[in-house]
């Protein structure tokens, strides 16, 4: 290798050395900086046993404002102190209340999608740095006698936590864990590191509704009809209606009294199991056959009632899930069924057939 | 003049620099963009056995997945209402063992975990609050007891149809103190039921084999048969089927003599009735099961060879089933025997009547 090939080689280590040191340098000053000087950035002049809480100056001029380790941040012609203030109004005096943070305005704080336990809120920065910090007052009485404070995991509590607006969610977020039927009041105030915190800005409203659940049924009697021995007969649809503002959707369950079609004047059973009617000599039972929705779910149907053809799922005296909204409210989510049944060529002969199907719903909340 | 050799930059080291330094960047971004952590709400559901109207001691679900940590002592379920059925009102029983609750997997949806501890009984009824001792849940799992109830009233479903009737499930530490709390929602209907009905209609089927059974030459040593013709029966009666069989003469008779070849004299439902023309003359019917095993009425339960029973000119009883039947069978063997002074002929013949019907 040639002299000048070497020594290029060498100059090159030595710069990549520079190169991580510099990095380590300054991931070490920013570690020190933000972990063990919190106040390392922003604070008042200060000493070991001193600290410039405020000060203002005269008309005369200034000079040594800052050495290695202080500084001074004054203003000139200000009021010293006091509030001036009508009805409507009011003004700040002195240097913390020229300096303060801006008043955030009142956030957005609606319920979008008919919530019964929570709200959506989006801050407004009013103008202030990205490193402002706000806290949420919230109360269901207009603060007339209750005031809590939206906590950093969005439930509500007693100390107020303070955040930047991204923490928050600049997009907006939503306050969980809330009273359902209840109106509440929210209000924001600020803070940055070198001023004081911020009066609460003004206030927003919204309020949260109930739990809803409605459910139908299209028909309460189903004739399957004559039951031809190997022929697979099926009744009109059932059309299940349901809708609710449940957080984790609903869900539409079928059960029978006698697993089967019971002839109580014969005691014969045409016995119903989860099967493809076309392959067996007799058999009962329900199909879904389709869902929809006016919006949210969506509606589904659940095994083994979603199959097609001659396939049907059993009916017995155990609750089973039919159809379900995917975990999410839903508006006029409606399931439609049949029943099928066939008789085999030694079903007793009979008129009185029957049984009873009871439909029932619930939804998550 | 100095010669410099300036190399390729070096694109491997190039990469494990730059990746050193992507990787620090991440180690530090959360120092450096902190972010919150959202919490998950208490969910809960109320799914009642039935939502008819006026209904009595109807019976339940509740499910609740916590998301508080505490030590649950109790779980107060408030129906809704105000504890006094009414038109959007649940009763609610205030007689504590009339509340009954399990874990019973039937009757809890897929999945869940049964509640631990939940106390047998309702331990406090109060308005439309039930108290029901409780153990201790852990976060994030979902619990459900069912529940039924007794006695006069029970929990009475409201009167009129409504929907959205609100209700709570809250747990609380032994001591009272609330923990978690879901508001749900159900509904109530004027009927939550479908009445089936189907038919099955009468079905019946009878077929014979054969049409004609061939007796051959007879002789007067022995018998000789004509081949076993068999009849199928299918029938959903309720009680089955039975078979009939007559002869048109009781005989075989040669009308070019006039000669006969008599069967002896019925005997109704006996082994009696059965001849073996091993050591007689005659002329018989010899009855066997097959299929399903119908029932061979004895009058003509031949031993399958040489004997069998005197026919009749009236329906007499072959073979029956007493339960619906899906192609059984039996067969039928006409035998015979001449005597020593039958006249010859060719002609000698008989008709046999065959028939079947199911029992409704």
């Amino acid at each position: 290798m040639s002299k000048h090939k070497l020594k290029y080689q060498n100059i090159k280590k030595c710069i990549n050395k520079l190169v991580i040191y510099n990095l380590a340098l300054v991931i070490n000053l920013f570690v020190y900086s933000f972990i063990f000087l919190p106040n390392a950035l922003g604070s008042e002049p200060s000493s070991t046993n001193f600290k410039i809480e405020s000060y203002s100056f005269g008309g005369g001029g200034m000079s040594g404002g800052s050495s290695t380790n202080f500084k001074l941040n004054g203003v000139l012609g200000e009021v010293e102190s006091g509030q001036i203030s009508s009805t409507n109004f009011k003004s700040g005096n002195g240097l913390s209340f020229l300096q303060t943070v801006n008043v955030p305005p009142a956030p957005t704080f609606t319920n979008p999608s008919n919530y019964y336990n929570k709200l959506s809120i989006t801050l407004n920065n009013g103008g202030n740095p990205t490193d402002t910090k706000f806290a949420i007052a919230i109360s269901p009485d207009a603060f007339v006698s209750t005031t809590k404070y939206v906590q950093s995991d969005d439930t509500i509590g007693s100390s107020a936590v303070w955040q930047t607006n991204t923490v928050w969610g600049s997009s907006g977020f939503t306050i969980i864990g809330l009273t359902p039927g209840t109106t509440y009041t929210v209000k924001v105030s600020a803070m940055q590191g070198n001023f004081t915190q911020s009066a609460y800005g003004p206030t927003a409203s919204a309020a949260t509704i109930n739990p809803t659940l409605s459910f139908s049924l299209s028909t309460n009697s189903l004739n399957i009809g004559t039951l031809t021995p190997g022929t697979v007969v099926s009744s009109s649809t059932v059309t299940t209606t349901i809708s609710t503002n449940g957080t984790g959707g609903a869900g539409i369950y079928a059960y029978d009294n006698n697993s089967g079609l019971l002839s109580n004047s014969t005691g014969s059973t045409i016995t119903s199991s989860t099967s493809n009617l076309g392959s067996v000599t007799s058999g009962y039972g329900l199909q879904g056959t389709s869902v929809t929705q006016s919006s949210g779910g969506p509606m589904e149907i659940d095994s083994p009632f979603n199959v097609s053809s001659n396939n049907v799922g059993i009916l017995n005296t155990t609750k089973q899930l039919v159809f379900d909204s995917t975990n999410a409210p839903v508006t006029s989510g409606q399931g439609v069924f049949v029943l099928k049944a066939e008789a085999s060529s030694t079903t007793k002969e009979a008129t009185d057939y029957a049984d009873t199907l009871t439909i029932i719903a619930a939804a998550t909340f | 003049m100095v010669n410099l050799s300036i190399t390729k930059l070096n694109k491997q080291k190039l990469f494990n620099s730059l990746s050193v330094l992507i990787l620090l960047a991440g180690m530090l971004e959360p120092f450096i963009f902190p972010v919150k952590t959202d919490a998950t709400a208490t969910t809960g559901f109320f799914r009642p056995d039935r939502m008819v109207v006026s209904l009595n001691d109807s019976g339940g679900v509740i499910c609740l997945t916590p998301q508080t940590t505490g030590t649950e002592g109790k779980v107060v379920v408030t129906f809704p209402g105000n504890g006094t059925q009414g038109s959007a009102s649940y009763g609610v029983d205030t007689t504590v063992g009339h509340w009954t609750t399990d874990t019973t997997a039937t009757n809890l949806p897929q999945g869940v975990t049964g509640w631990p501890s939940i106390g047998a009984n309702a331990t406090s009824v109060s308005g439309a609050a039930v108290t029901i001792a409780s153990g201790d849940l852990t976060v994030n799992t979902q619990y459900c007891f069912h529940f039924t109830t007794s006695g006069a009233n029970g929990l009475q479903t409201p009167t009129g149809a409504n929907s959205s009737l609100t209700g709570t499930i809250q747990t609380q530490t032994a001591g009272g103190a609330a923990i978690d709390t879901v508001n749900f929602a159900t509904a109530s209907l004027s009927n939550d039921q479908i009445a089936v009905t189907a038919t099955v209609p009468s079905t019946f089927s009878f077929s014979l084999g054969s049409n004609t059974a061939a007796i051959g030459t007879i002789n007067t040593t022995g018998a000789t048969s004509a081949t076993a013709i068999t009849a199928t029966v299918s029938t959903n009666a309720n009680n089955g089927w039975i078979a009939w069989a007559k002869s048109a003469n009781a005989a075989l008779n040669s009308a070019s003599t006039g000669d006969t070849i008599p069967s002896a004299a019925y005997v109704n439902n006996n082994s009696s009735n059965i001849v073996n023309l091993s050591s007689a003359a005659g002329y018989v019917l010899d009855v066997q099961t097959g299929t399903n095993s119908p029932t061979i009425a004895t009058s003509y339960a031949g031993n399958g060879s040489t004997s069998g029973g005197n026919f009749d000119t009236h329906f007499e009883q072959l073979a029956s089933q007493t339960a619906p039947a899906s192609g059984s069978t039996f067969t039928m063997a006409v035998r015979a025997r001449a005597s020593a002074t039958n006249k010859a002929a060719t002609d000698y013949s008989d008709t046999v009547t065959v028939n079947a019907a199911g029992q409704f």
